[in-house]
């Protein structure tokens, strides 16, 4: 059939949340909301799921045709803290975050988002901890943070397959307990990658491994993979300018006026993205169908 | 009879001198409720400045800077002190906060789970008067 397959295990305890989108009282479940992992969102609309929208669900999936998203990274928990801006806590300003932060348990493997050449094995102690970045083709890069400090045994110019675990996550360096510190950059070199403005946000890029090695990935997928694809990315980009919308308005609502601003620009931001993809997959599908 | 005399001079002057003691801690407890301190600190800005002595200890991480050049060593500033606001800890908040009481030194910790942020304030009580004298803040 042309359904993704996906398996899925998940260790819920407590009761999920379901985002009604209704009034100001949501805004807490709408903000998980957009944390769900959207491998979730896309298994619910090929109805492999029994689950809706939840916060924080900890379903996990095993992807059976072998692609490493983000997701696949590390066996985590939950998505602690988003690639983006936060509000910080007593300066009560909007501020980068970097990468993307996921709760997984000390000595979880730790699997390289695409094929490429570790560009550098650091120590950081009260920092980034034990971290790895690896160099991809076409000026991408991704680092692993926090990692445990004794669980990665590789060299400088090592050759990493796309998938191949390069270590365990921990709670090395400025950590505020068992997690992976993921980011994905693009840069011109190494002493560029902390550069903020070169950051990507790694749930945006899903899997990294067809950006850098392609070989024009949708040519495998089969019609019907296609069709969902479809349907899912224009989905993904209603569900994000309604949200942006909805969080922008209680932003303004509020009198948060740069903070609805910034929400509404890291949605068009991503919503373009998506465009991008969703051309690509229609023109696909049109090739198909002339031919 | 001497030796008696001698004792019990001794015996008063140690009296005075452990109530004198005594009386300045009083007053400083008096003076100076840190949960008072740390609301005031936290509303008036003038007040902030006023406990803190520049430059100010502490430790500066982020995202944007390459752990090879800098440690994290920091001192903070006056020209470049951005005040610090009250933290409201309420349902939606993703941090969490922690504060642990040492005598005369108030340990107060915000970070978020499982992440790597952070901040780490170290009010200590120095004259009577509590003060900030360490600042930790690591973004990553």
């Amino acid at each position: 059939m042309g359904c993704r397959k996906l398996t899925y295990y998940t260790t819920e305890t407590t009761p999920l949340k379901v985002a009604t989108g209704k009034g100001l009282e949501s805004e807490k479940v709408v903000q998980g909301f957009l944390s769900v992992d959207p491998k979730v969102h896309d298994a619910r609309l090929i109805g492999h799921s029994p689950y809706h929208f939840g916060y924080n669900n900890p379903i996990k999936y095993i992807d059976t045709e072998g692609d490493i998203p983000w997701s696949m990274v590390v066996a985590y928990t939950r998505v602690t803290s988003q690639q983006g801006n936060r509000i910080h806590p007593i300066h009560k300003e909007s501020r980068y975050h970097a990468g993307l932060d996921l709760a997984a348990r000390t000595g979880s493997d730790v699997r390289a988002m695409a094929g490429g050449k570790i560009a550098k094995v650091g120590w950081d102690p009260d920092g980034y901890g034990r971290y790895v970045v690896i160099k991809h083709p076409k000026g991408y890069y991704t680092l692993y943070a926090h990692l445990e400090k004794e669980s990665v045994n590789l060299e400088k110019g090592t050759n990493i397959k796309n998938g191949e675990v390069i270590g365990k996550s921990g709670n090395s360096g400025g950590s505020t307990g068992p997690h992976l510190h993921l980011e994905v950059i693009k840069a011109e070199n190494l002493n560029d990658i902390f550069k903020n403005e070169n950051k990507l946000d790694p749930q945006v890029i899903g899997d990294l491994e067809n950006i850098v090695n392609p070989d024009n990935p949708l040519s495998k997928l089969s019609k019907n993979d296609l069709l969902n694809q479809r349907e899912t990315l224009q989905s993904r980009i209603s569900i994000t300018e309604n949200l942006a919308s909805f969080r922008a308005n209680i932003q303004e609502a509020k009198g948060n006026m740069e903070r609805a601003d910034e929400i509404r620009s890291k949605a068009a931001e991503k919503v373009d993205k998506f465009r991008s993809k969703l051309n690509d997959i229609e023109t696909e599908i049109e090739t198909r169908d002339n031919g | 009879m001497k030796i008696m005399n001698v004792l019990i001079l001794l015996l008063l002057f140690n009296y005075c001198s452990s109530a004198n003691i005594e009386d300045k801690q009083d007053e400083c407890d008096k003076g100076e409720v840190f949960d008072e301190f740390y609301r005031k600190f936290h509303t008036d800005s003038s007040f902030q400045l006023s406990r803190i002595d520049f430059p100010l200890k502490g430790y500066k991480r982020t995202g944007n800077e390459n752990p090879d050049i800098n440690d994290g060593k920091y001192y903070w500033k006056k020209k470049n002190w951005i005040v610090h606001k009250k933290f409201d800890l309420d349902d939606n908040s993703i941090y969490k906060q922690d504060k642990v009481f040492k005598d005369t030194l108030v340990v107060d910790k915000i970070y978020i789970e499982n992440s790597g942020f952070s901040i780490e304030r170290h009010f200590k009580l120095i004259d009577c008067k509590w003060k900030l004298v360490y600042y930790s803040e690591i973004d990553l």
